[in-house]
């Protein structure tokens, strides 16, 4: 049942592109890095059981490496991303093993002046980042394999790969041995120390996991918009991922791409303008924290468990699905 | 028995809370597969000393050393790996876990599985992983909570609960067992049963630490008793000693607790 729900949705999203036309298909590779970028603080928020106003900051950074890398040294986009990331995942590490330690608003506190400080050094370093005005003309990544990625069709394929082995990667991840562990810290720090788990490195080995993600989300942005700015990179773009990641349904890996389709086409639909949308986000996320605190997924269940209901059959269990916590 | 080295030291520890000294110079040795009882009136120093042994909180003064090792100052993970389990005064377990997730997760983490082996699926991590499917059973069986693996640990009854804590520990093949008050809030009819456990354990070749209030409980299950009062020590001895010494008998009279 599950597999086939899946190959359905696998087919949907292969044909969708030859369907549509270049805005929607344009419109539905925007849903799927945004997707990527709200698992990943979706994984901050499982793994590591807090909010993290830092994770723009960590897109920004493994964004402007690999462009960075491509248009003043000539690097070859599949050689950037890897250093990229890279890059990241070692701020990260080093930002963790700092902040960490620190309880409840405090992480928050110090990840938000993290992201300020890092949207600042790219806004001031002139002469790498081009400032203000951002990096122009960021090319498709090279053809590799045969493939090339120079048209809106093969790009939308491009992220949809990306995000299908994020999910599977992240799957097997979550009953992983690392990712039990790290349920574990998150449930109780104390108690796991007690039991033999070394509380900070894993802490730190979730927010590598979350800035891992949100830097993959960052290598398709540069490409994807041809441009990268200190604005787009501000607490908007963190608040944004974690709306999308509650929206969705936290402690799923199917909630933060839920939250990114409804975030994504919701303003779409109802065309509200950017100036709005921080309003719309910050509204949204307390209906949300209101109605329903379990996301669009926890909506779903119970949507399924009237029916089930309705139809007089009995209901059935919904604990199986994975916690990414 | 007697010629054997103990295998936990405590020599002349003191913790100092602010004002008050919780444990004042207090020396001990817990002796290879023994039981050792630590008891004394509410505020006694006896969680202190836990937490002193098993890492919580740094001393003040003074040294723990496990089979003639230093562990002073150690993290509790490290010193959960060399050997020392303890279970906390009023439970801790993983409340939202199911009974045999909150096992898996002891066991996964002292298992030695690589993370790639693991991630990928590989023969080798399978195996380690049906391996420790094994030991859940085993450890369910051996508490006697096999026939609630499934549920969730939070909903267990208390009494269950402690025995689920208990069952944690056991997860991490110790050589010593702390016991903070395994028997609270059980009835008597549970109680004989846990304290036929906890003998159990010690049958396995597992030390005990244990601290407890139910007297009768202590008295049945110890091999020898160490009571400590305000932060220090003001007796050991074999159960029938400690019955009989003036001290412990003015130390819990003093108090008004029916303990
Ligand atoms: N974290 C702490 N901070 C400050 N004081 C503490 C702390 N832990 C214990 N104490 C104090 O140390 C003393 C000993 O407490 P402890 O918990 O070790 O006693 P206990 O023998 O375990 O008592 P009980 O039988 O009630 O569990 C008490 O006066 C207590 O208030
Ligand atoms: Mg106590």
């Amino acid at each position: 049942m599950r597999e086939l729900a899946i190959a359905v949705l696998a087919a949907v999203m292969i044909a969708a592109p030859f369907m549509l036309g270049d805005y929607q298909t344009y419109l539905l590779t925007l849903t799927l890095i945004w997707a990527i970028l709200a698992l990943s603080m979706g994984l901050v928020l499982g793994f590591v059981g807090q909010i993290n106003l830092g994770q723009a900051a960590f897109v920004a950074i493994c964004a402007y490496t690999c462009a960075i890398l491509r248009q003043r040294y000539g690097v070859d986009f599949w050689l950037a991303a890897p250093v990229a990331l890279a890059a990241v995942v070692s701020i990260a590490a080093l930002v963790g093993l700092l902040t960490l330690r620190l309880k409840g608003p405090f992480f928050i506190l110090v990840m938000l002046a993290f992201a300020e400080i890092t949207r600042l050094v790219i806004a001031n370093w002139q002469d790498v980042t081009n400032g203000p005005l951002g990096l122009k003309g960021i090319m498709p990544p090279e053809p590799i394999l045969g493939l090339s990625f120079d048209t809106k069709r093969s790009f939308y394929f491009l992220a949809l790969v990306v995000l299908a082995v994020c999910l599977l990667a992240l799957w097997r991840l979550i009953r992983s041995r690392t990712g039990r562990m790290l349920v574990a810290v998150r449930e109780d720090e104390l108690l796991s120390e007690f039991i033999g788990i070394p509380v900070m490195r894993n802490k730190v080995i979730g927010l590598c996991i979350g800035a891992f993600v949100a830097g993959l989300g960052g290598l398709l942005l540069g490409p994807f918009l041809t441009i990268l700015a200190p604005s787009q990179f501000t607490l908007f773009a963190s608040v944004d991922m974690i709306v999308m990641a509650v929206v969705g349904g936290v402690g799923t890996l199917v909630g933060p791409v839920l939250g990114a389709i409804f975030l994504v086409y919701v303003p779409e639909f109802l065309s509200f303008t950017s100036h709005y949308r921080p309003a719309m986000m910050g509204a949204l996320l307390i209906i949300v924290t209101l109605v329903a605190p379990r996301g669009l997924l926890g909506l779903a269940d119970v949507a399924r468990g009237l029916l089930a209901r309705g139809f007089g059959k009995p209901r059935r269990e919904s604990g199986e699905r994975g916690r990414a916590g | 028995m007697q010629a054997d080295p103990p295998i936990l030291t405590v020599e002349r520890i003191s913790k100092q809370f602010g004002g008050v000294r919780a444990v004042n110079d207090v020396s001990l040795e817990v002796r290879q597969g023994e039981i050792l009882g630590l008891i004394g009136p509410n505020g006694a120093g006896k969680t202190t000393t836990f937490n002193l042994v098993s890492g919580r909180f740094s001393l003040t003064s003074g040294e723990v050393r496990l089979f003639g090792r230093r562990i002073t100052g150690l993290r509790p993970d490290r010193i959960a790996g060399l050997g020392i389990a303890r279970t906390f005064q009023g439970t801790r377990i993983f409340p939202k876990l199911s009974v045999t997730g909150n096992i898996e997760t002891a066991l996964l983490a002292g298992s030695r599985l690589g993370f790639w082996e693991d991630w990928l699926g590989l023969a080798r991590a399978r195996a380690v992983r049906k391996s420790i499917g094994g030991e859940v059973a085993r450890i369910l069986d051996f508490v006697g909570l096999s026939e609630h693996a499934d549920s969730e640990a939070g909903s267990l009854a208390y009494a269950h609960q402690s025995l689920l804590g208990i069952g944690l520990a056991l997860a991490l093949k110790p050589k010593l067992l702390l016991l903070d008050e395994p028997f609270a809030g059980m009835n008597p009819r549970e109680t004989a049963e846990a304290a036929r456990m906890v003998r159990r354990i010690r049958e396995t070749g597992v030390t005990v630490l244990l601290v407890e209030h139910d007297m009768a409980a202590v008295m049945g299950v110890c091999d020898r008793i160490v009571v400590l009062d305000q932060g220090q020590k003001i007796a050991e001895g074999t159960p029938a000693e400690i019955r009989a010494n003036q001290r412990v008998i003015e130390a819990y009279l003093g108090t008004d607790d029916d303990a």
